[in-house]
């Protein structure tokens, strides 16, 4: 019953927002429901619901929440909650639709992480894209409407392809049903099981993104508002990893035809999107190459089909969320007070601010895996699946840590450290309370991730056995 | 007892969260004190644990497991790591006495006692983990506390350069290590010391001698070993305490305590141990001739550092693991002494570095050049200084493996006694070529100096050849490879380094101490100036790796991306132009709708009736 709630919640308190005008309330009520959201999404580990929808063509609504959904449910109610803080920050959107449409996009989130029905799963997924193309469209900077029409043109192609695979697996199960569970009972003959494969894949790589898909993601973030953005970077692109860990291990035979060139591919782009985040210069689009390395990772270690791959890609998504979110928040607090992201204008705000300039070290430090921090023990169990395959795997996509370490450091340098580089024009970096609650709460979930990873690890265990019982490993 | 080991960890942890959040309410010498007594306070626990002889495990948490996969965070007591522990804190504590004076003019007075805390922190779960993730977790922790020490003064553009350069080439050796705790996950599915040193001698040694490499490159980049040493000149630009306690006496030694750590799976990789000797002989050569030809004190004392550490390397290459321990142990104490006492020269001078630009020192620095001397003399391995004692240790085992690694490190023990002779007589003596009044500091940078010189005095007494304390008391973790050395060799080898000694000494003293050295810079032949640009090496790094690399992710980044955005667009065309057709049915007239519809349902019927 939880999880009904859950679902409801944020639509209800979006219905709420449009009665409202004062800035103040509107975001208080924004806050209240990502906080609410976040407890009950703590609360609702185990909880399921199940009933008919449109019998005739064997639809239910049907939701569960299993491991994996739990800890993708706490991961999307605290990017929420971090989004919810943010919007505390000058420069942020006053307008009572922009909110209801981060509340719409929250709810079918939740949806898309616990449906256990593929149609129902299907209508969640696009559910919870549009509203992210209206934010981009209202709210986003100079250029958004090429960004805009490249997002979605985009993600419209991976919803075909995951349409068709859906509408093929629904007439191929013997009992016609959308139902997930019934989709372990259904067997395909090698080359329908390459063709679903493939076209699951596609879907899900262009939602991650994974290289060479990659490059609606660049502008799509470069443009959007900084809490859109933090939604896209934080939990759109795990819908597309998520899909991966829950439907690809039924298609054993398509992990053993493609894994192997996919991780090729894979490890390839990994090297690529670190490559050209070197080469960057604006702080937005640096976190967006180095996301695209971060996910490759993540979708390496699925591709193994191991205990370590699953787990730690799982762990490696909660962190991922958390630092990029976190880079993300300090970039907006420089933006409202510089007007400016390009790291060769800016320098010296250590001076400035040291509190900022040192939760942005730890949240970098998390993000290139530095231990006791949130990236490394993911990290460390994805490079050893990856290296149960080939160590060469493992070596080329260690080389990426290195590659992590070079550019982030070079972003604290830029940014944070050597001097001002306009002495004349004074920086207020003063910072409000709620600025630094939340600069507070991103040290402390960074080392609280790196330290006890293991209650993560824990919630997928279950989750982690069944999928490699149904599928075949690598 | 296991309270005591907690506390011994957790102190300057809670040091180092004191000061970061009371940075701005202490008031500035106490939190310096705060700091050096939660690090005397964990010399403490050491020590009673010590005093104890009892040696244990206290676990601390489950870090991570996953399938076989697990590895937990423990601290282990047993003589290596208290030996470890003591140097460190032991020599820590003084060097932060010693910062309490000489940081007193710096703003951020707190910030650099919590940094400093927490780098004593990260020593301590590098040294005391059971395992090698922990270790890891440690080493990586050291290299963070390096970066923001290193970078201390970030307005310095150049200064936070050389932090960003030290952090990333110890990364790249990181990799090494964590490519070696890889394997051993997925050969053992932990990396805990007890099951792996019980199951490396079943194992395979090709898989062993893996380890061992990745193990070693891991060593390499922290203990500025060739080809990962260029970050250590450039670290310099941190505070000299820094440069004394960081890049010195303890973190770039990590490497070393690696290798004496595994000694297991060296001992199983021969051919490996021999590339240790190498890199290190190597290293211990270069390091001594870059020495030769530097102008500042700093990078001197970091060259010699760095062949000191070769030195360390080769020992431990040729087996000689407990030598190499009591080195690192002794050289702690002197470079310690000789880079506070620089500290002092510099303070003393507002801050010049450059040894032509000193000169005349020893009468107005008396303790300065008291102390400098003892560190100098204990460091070209002086009897009866403590550098003797361990020098001759490793000189006599590398003779029991090789003659020529003998000789090698022979060698690089006379380019020792000139430089630093170079130097003592560039700063203290001669005619004064600076223009400051230097006066001596208080008592706070004085006594701990004091301390460190009656150490690097005396030192030698911890492993005497005749009462090898430290040998017999590290003898259950590591120990010394037997070797069969000559009579009387050691007597040879004493009168011998003491003629080099004069020998060398006077030709410094010549050189430098007597003839009027302009504080310009000398014009410098070819060899000189190659000498004095250390080989180019950095350039050749520069040039032949970074730049075209840079290069390339600008090219990437450039075209590669828009390439990628236009296939796609032509992608996207493709799909419209082939549809062009299509789009002739669209009429709008209602009559071709129609017939359409007829002819669709026709086909639908036909099918029915055929089923």
């Amino acid at each position: 019953m939880i999880i009904t709630t859950l679902l409801l919640l944020p639509l209800l308190f979006a219905v709420g927002l449009g009665f409202l005008t004062s800035p103040f309330k509107i975001k208080t009520l924004f806050l209240m429901s990502t906080v609410l959201t976040a407890l009950g999404a703590f609360f609702s580990a185990g909880d399921a619901v199940a009933c008919s929808w449109i019998p005739a063509l064997g639809i239910q609504f049907k939701l569960g929440v299993d491991g994996l959904s739990w800890v993708m449910l706490l991961l999307t109610s605290g990017t929420f909650l971090a989004v919810a803080l943010a919007s505390w920050t000058s420069g942020a959107p006053h307008s009572p639709w922009f909110y209801l449409s981060l509340l719409v996009t929250q709810s079918a989130l939740i949806g898309v992480f616990t449906a256990q029905d593929l149609f129902l799963f299907y209508t969640f997924w696009e559910l919870a894209i549009l509203p992210a193309f209206f934010m981009m469209m209202g709210w986003g900077g100079e250029g958004k409407g090429a960004a805009t029409i490249k997002f979605l043109l985009y993600s419209l192609a991976g919803s075909f392809c995951l349409l068709v695979a859906l509408l093929y697996l629904y007439v191929q199960s013997p009992i016609h049903s959308f139902d997930m569970q019934a989709l372990s009972q259904i067997h395909l003959v090698p080359l329908a099981q390459f063709f679903v494969f493939g076209l699951l894949f596609l879907a899900f790589a262009i939602k991650t993104p994974l290289f060479p898909l990659h490059t609606w993601q660049p502008g799509a973030y470069f443009k959007s508002p900084f809490l859109t953005t933090m939604v896209l970077a934080g939990v759109l692109s795990k819908m597309g990893i998520y899909g991966m860990l829950r439907l690809l291990p039924l298609f054993p035979l398509g992990f053993s035809r493609f894994a192997e060139p996919l991780l090729i591919l894979v490890i390839i782009g990994m090297l690529y999107a670190s490559s050209v985040a070197l080469a960057q210069h604006h702080m937005k689009r640096l976190i967006a190459y180095s996301s695209i390395a971060h996910m490759g990772l993540i979708v390496a270690g699925i591709l193994t089909m191991t205990t370590q791959g699953i787990q730690g890609s799982v762990l490696q998504m909660v962190a991922h969320a958390v630092s990029v979110v976190g880079l993300l928040y300090v970039a907006q607090l420089i933006y409202s007070r510089t007007g400016t992201l390009e790291m060769f204008q800016l320098g010296g705000l250590r001076t400035a601010s040291p509190l900022l300039a040192g939760s942005f070290l730890v949240i970098v430090l998390g993000s290139i895996g530095v231990p006791l921090t949130s990236g490394f023990v993911g990290e460390c169990l994805l490079l050893f699946s990856l290296f149960e395959v080939h160590p060469i795997f493992a070596t080329l996509a260690g080389l990426c840590l290195i590659l992590s370490a070079w550019y982030m450091l070079k972003l604290v340098q830029h940014v944070m450290l050597g001097k001002p580089m306009h002495p004349e024009k004074s920086v207020d970096l003063s910072l409000s309370f709620v600025e630094k609650f939340a600069l507070g709460a991103f040290v402390v979930a960074i080392l609280a991730i790196g330290i006890f990873p293991h209650y993560i690890l824990q919630a997928v265990s279950t989750f982690t056995t069944h999928t490699l019982a149904s599928g075949a490993p690598l | 007892m296991i309270l005591l080991a907690y506390l011994l960890l957790f102190l300057p942890l809670a040091g180092f969260v004191l000061l970061i959040f009371g940075r701005s309410i202490l008031p500035k010498p106490w939190g310096g004190w705060l700091a050096a007594f939660a690090v005397l306070g964990s010399f403490l626990s050491a020590a009673g644990l010590l005093s104890q002889q009892v040696f244990f495990t206290a676990p601390i948490l489950t870090w991570f497991q996953s399938g076989f996969v697990s590895a937990s965070l423990s601290l282990l007591i047993d003589p290596l790591s208290l030996w470890m522990t003591l140097m460190i804190t032991g020599v820590g504590f003084l060097i932060l006495v010693y910062s309490i004076g000489y940081m007193k003019e710096e703003p951020r007075f707190n910030s650099f006692f919590a940094y400093l805390n927490l780098f004593v922190f990260f020593m301590l779960i590098l040294v005391l983990s059971d395992s090698y993730v922990g270790m890891f977790a440690g080493w990586e922790g050291v290299g963070l506390c390096s970066y923001l020490l290193i970078g201390f003064w970030y307005e310095t553009a150049a200064y936070a350069q050389a932090a960003k350069k030290a952090f990333m080439m110890n990364r790249v050796g990181d990799l090494g290590f964590l490519m070696g705790i890889l394997i051993l996950f997925s050969q053992l599915g932990t990396a805990q010391f007890g099951p792996v040193f019980a199951q490396i001698p079943l194992m395979s040694p090709e898989i062993v001698a893996v380890i061992a490499i990745c193990l070693l490159i891991g060593a390499v980049g922290k203990s500025a070993q060739i080809p990962l040493y260029t970050w250590l000149p450039d670290a310099m630009a941190g505070p000299t305490p820094v440069s004394a306690l960081i890049h010195a006496a303890t973190m770039v030694t990590a490497g070393i305590y690696l290798i004496a750590r595994s000694q297991v799976i060296y001992t199983m990789a021969p051919m490996v141990s021999t590339v240790v000797m190498v890199i290190g002989l190597a290293t211990a050569v270069l390091g001594g001739v870059f020495a030769l030809a530097q102008r500042d004190i700093k990078k001197i004392l970091a060259y010699s550092t760095m062949s000191q550490l070769g030195f360390m390397m080769a020992a431990l290459g040729v087996g000689a693991y407990t030598s190499a321990l009591f080195h690192m142990t002794t050289h702690a104490f002197f470079k310690a002494l000789l880079f506070l006492a620089a500290g002092n020269v510099i303070h003393a001078l507002d801050g010049e570095q450059d040894i032509f630009k000193m000169g005349g020192l020893r009468k107005q620095l008396p303790f300065t050049f008291i102390v400098f001397l003892v560190g100098a003399l204990s460091i070209v391995a002086c009897p009866p200084f403590s550098g003797y004692f361990s020098k001759d240790g490793i000189l006599l085992a590398a003779y029991g493996y090789s003659k020529i690694a003998f000789g090698i490190l022979s060698g690089v023990s006379v380019l020792t006694i000139f430089y630093t002779f170079r130097m003592v007589f560039l700063v203290f003596f001669g005619k004064a070529r600076h223009h400051h009044h230097p006066h001596e500091g208080t008592w706070v940078m004085q006594v701990p100096l004091a301390v460190l010189a009656v150490l690097a005095a005396v030192g030698g007494v911890l492993n005497l050849p005749e009462h090898p304390r430290m040998a017999v008391f590290l003898n259950t973790v590591c120990a010394n490879v037997h070797f069969s050395i000559p009579e009387g060799l050691e007597t040879v080898l004493l009168w011998a380094i003491l003629g080099l000694l004069a020998l060398k000494t006077t030709t410094a003293f010549l050189l430098y101490a007597r003839k009027n050295h302009s504080s310009a810079q000398p014009d410098m032949n070819f060899f000189h100036r190659f000498l004095y640009h250390k080989f180019y090496i950095d350039e050749v790094y520069e040039w032949v790796l970074i730049a075209p690399y840079r290069y390339l992710c600008q090219l990437l980044s450039a075209h590669m991306e828009r390439g990628l955005s236009l296939a796609h667009k032509a992608l996207g065309k493709g799909v419209q132009s082939s549809t062009r057709w299509l789009k002739y049915s669209q009429t709008g007239q209602v009559g071709l709708y129609v017939l359409m519809m007829v002819v669709g349902v026709l086909i639908l019927l036909l099918q029915w009736v055929s089923l």
